[in-house]
């Protein structure tokens, strides 16, 4: 039988307001029982919004839910999960999740593997499955090299955390880019990762934009992968991933088309949803619909008590490359 | 007021919107005036530290502050819009007018920036003209905003203008970035226009010249709409993209007709939808409660249709027509012109950006 998990929410940010929340309220086995956020403004207009009761004492809130979702900057979780750990509920927090390997690991250990969620949403973007089965396939032959660009000219964020490295965990990189290293590495099924060189624009702790070079490591073989993030300047949303017989190029939005460029400079487009898909998996071709089947997916992996890709410790290598990167930046 | 030719001393507030730093960056670059950008936080400072612009974070409520910054000023420019939910931004906004304009000194002059879309242009709809119904919340709260521009200034004897500014192009405008990324994405792109419908766009270097014609009081009336005059067509605005990115897209122009309604419960549906701006205008922004209740159950049922068959999304709207307010009709907006400033104004700016980075 399916349990009902009781959901208790820390923080009434941009994102419960406009993608886990409409989600919650639309999860079968998913009750939500209150909402905390130090903003008692931010925190009553939600609660008016989606017919959520508020509290005031997150603590014993605690002690009355299965499950708590924390979406409160990096910088001010600490005690939330040490408490939520303490009382054996299920977490699911937001990214970043830590910003070393040694963190990540203490942390993670404080819970059993299936407990813990970590907001990779974007691993359940349709064009994640579709560039992961096209590596697999070998068709194009082995992949050689993968680039990937992300740029967007944005000053916005500085009214709230994103001005603030402590809080925040760093810029572009550990705020956004993150997501699409995050997704490089589960398309390309690596197992190490190296950072080889990094330039950067960064003030205060906070990096607006970097070129890096890293090595990754995969059953492919030993793959470099550059990227070009910023937030100063527009230069689109690219990945690249040369093959031996050709190139494909495409967007890491969920539902991107997949341009297969041929060794004699031959361009075809495709929507690959007939790709293989034997076991039925659901994935998400719009950015809410990544919410719902991620929420689905951490339902799943409790209901089973078996961990899934929704687990903190299925994204480690995510928090060492994450690491190394800013270690090359400092 | 200086007179023409004159440095002026220009301040922006919300100088951290894609505009307003664009503004400021070309101000600062491609002008002899001197610019101060009012940012909210450090988040955004480092913009302007690549770019050699001062930057000054203030609170707007200390007016001692405000007018000690301010009383060298010639020139005030507003790009502010407040967050938060729609039955407060017409108070905020109010209140930020008051306190920029009161504490100005009274030969400065005040610039109020909205975009076109307080013409209040209904939803799906790309003519533009006079609108007499506010279709849209934005529309209802930008031509309450401008009137309170106009008697705040009488108050405070202070020139002001109120400008409604046309589609913004430029190198650091998502727009360009849409533009590129929607042209480079397909061989043809269809679009739902006449080769020869005039646009309403401007690009960053003819804003900046607008300014200083306000600077300099060579403008008579209050409200303008700011657009390229004489109105670039929507085949030279795709050309430049074209040319600017050097992209090879065949542009096939095919407007489309209006979709018929197959039922009367769509026929219902689409005619209360049609008038949601203007219930969230008139109603909504009265009562709190409702709006953020009726949000909440529109979040909720949008992620009940994840299962629902997807529908074709039609992205490119392009304005078309004249507008019916004053428009500057000697700004140098030419193809030529703008295409050479633009990608005068990359190169500087990418140099700045490789300066920087370590």
């Amino acid at each position: 039988m399916i349990k009902e998990f009781k959901v208790g929410i820390i923080g009434a940010g941009k994102i419960v307001e406009n993608s886990h929340l409409p989600v919650l309220k639309n999860m079968p086995g998913i009750s939500v029982e209150w909402l905390y956020d130090h903003n008692t403004e931010r925190c009553q207009l939600l609660s008016t919004m989606y017919s959520v009761p508020t509290i005031t004492d997150w603590q014993t809130g605690m002690q009355n839910i299965d499950l708590c979702l924390i979406t409160i900057p990096y910088g001010v979780r600490l005690p939330y999960l040490d408490v939520a750990a303490s009382l054996q509920k299920f977490v699911y927090v937001e990214k970043p999740f830590a910003l070393s390997v040694k963190e990540h690991m203490e942390l993670t250990n404080k819970f059993l593997a299936y407990e813990l969620a970590i907001g990779f949403q974007r691993r359940v973007y349709k064009i994640v499955y579709e560039l992961r089965q096209l590596i697999k396939s070998n068709i194009l032959g082995q992949l050689k090299s993968i680039d990937f660009v992300q740029g967007y000219f944005s000053l916005k964020g500085g009214g709230g955390y994103l001005g603030n490295a402590e809080l925040s965990g760093g810029g572009i990189i550990v705020e956004s880019a993150i997501h699409s290293l995050d997704q490089i590495l589960l398309i390309t099924d690596a197992t190490d990762v190296v950072v080889e060189s990094a330039t950067c624009i960064q003030e205060n702790g906070i990096d607006y934009e970097s070129k890096i070079k890293s090595i990754i490591t995969t059953p492919y073989g030993n793959i470099t992968v550059t990227s070009f993030v910023s937030t100063l300047q527009n230069l689109g949303n690219t990945l690249t991933l040369r093959f031996q017989n050709g190139n494909v190029q495409c967007q890491l939005s969920a539902d991107a088309v997949i341009n297969i460029i041929a060794a004699n400079d031959e361009t075809a487009r495709f929507d690959c949803v007939a790709l293989d898909n034997q076991n039925g998996e659901k994935f998400a071709s719009e950015i809410i619909d990544s919410f719902y089947i991620f929420w689905e997916k951490f339902l799943y992996a409790l209901n089973k008590k078996k961990d899934n890709i929704t687990s903190a410790n299925n994204s480690l290598l995510t928090t060492k490359w994450i690491e190394r990167i800013y270690e090359r930046f400092r | 007021m200086k007179g023409s030719g004159s440095n002026l001393n220009i301040a922006i507030f919300g100088a951290s919107s894609q505009v307003g730093s664009s503004l400021a960056f070309y101000l600062k670059n491609f002008t002899q005036h001197q610019v101060t950008c009012f940012i909210r936080s450090s988040y955004s400072s480092v913009f302007f530290d690549i770019c050699g612009i001062k930057t000054i974070t203030t609170d707007l409520k200390n007016t001692e502050d405000l007018k000690n910054i301010l009383k060298d000023q010639d020139l005030v420019l507003d790009f502010t819009y407040p967050t938060g939910q729609i039955y407060e931004i017409s108070r905020s906004i109010k209140e930020n007018i008051e306190r920029i304009i009161k504490a100005m000194p009274a030969t400065a002059v005040y610039v109020y920036m909205s975009s076109i879309h307080a013409l209040c242009i209904p939803p799906e709809n790309k003519m533009v003209r006079r609108y007499i119904l506010p279709w849209t919340s934005y529309g209802y709260i930008k031509k309450q905003a401008e009137k309170q521009v106009v008697a705040l200034g009488k108050i405070y004897q202070v020139k002001t203008y109120n400008f409604r500014l046309g589609q913004i192009h430029g190198f650091l405008q998502s727009v360009n970035e849409s533009f590129r990324e929607k042209l480079a994405a397909v061989p043809v792109a269809y679009l739902d226009s006449k080769a020869g419908d005039p646009l309403n766009i401007l690009f960053i270097s003819s804003l900046g010249d607008a300014i200083v014609k306000c600077g300099y009081g060579e403008l008579s009336h209050n409200l303008y709409t700011l657009i390229a005059y004489p109105q670039w067509q929507v085949s030279e605005l795709y050309d430049y993209y074209k040319k600017f990115f050097s992209l090879d897209t065949n542009i096939v122009y095919s407007p489309r007709t209006p979709a018929r309604t197959n039922s009367i419960r769509s026929l219902v549906v689409n005619k209360v939808k049609r008038y949601r701006p203007l219930i969230e205008s008139y109603v909504l922004l009265k009562f709190p409660d409702l709006s953020l209740k009726l949000k909440g159950k529109y979040r909720v049922g949008e992620v009940s249709k994840i299962n629902a068959p997807k529908q074709i999304e039609y992205l490119d709207i392009n304005y078309i027509g004249l507008p019916p307010t004053e428009i500057i009709m000697d700004l140098d907006c030419s193809f030529e012109s703008v295409y050479i400033k633009e990608k005068l104004m990359q190169e500087t700016y990418l140099k700045l950006l490789r300066e920087k980075s370590r």
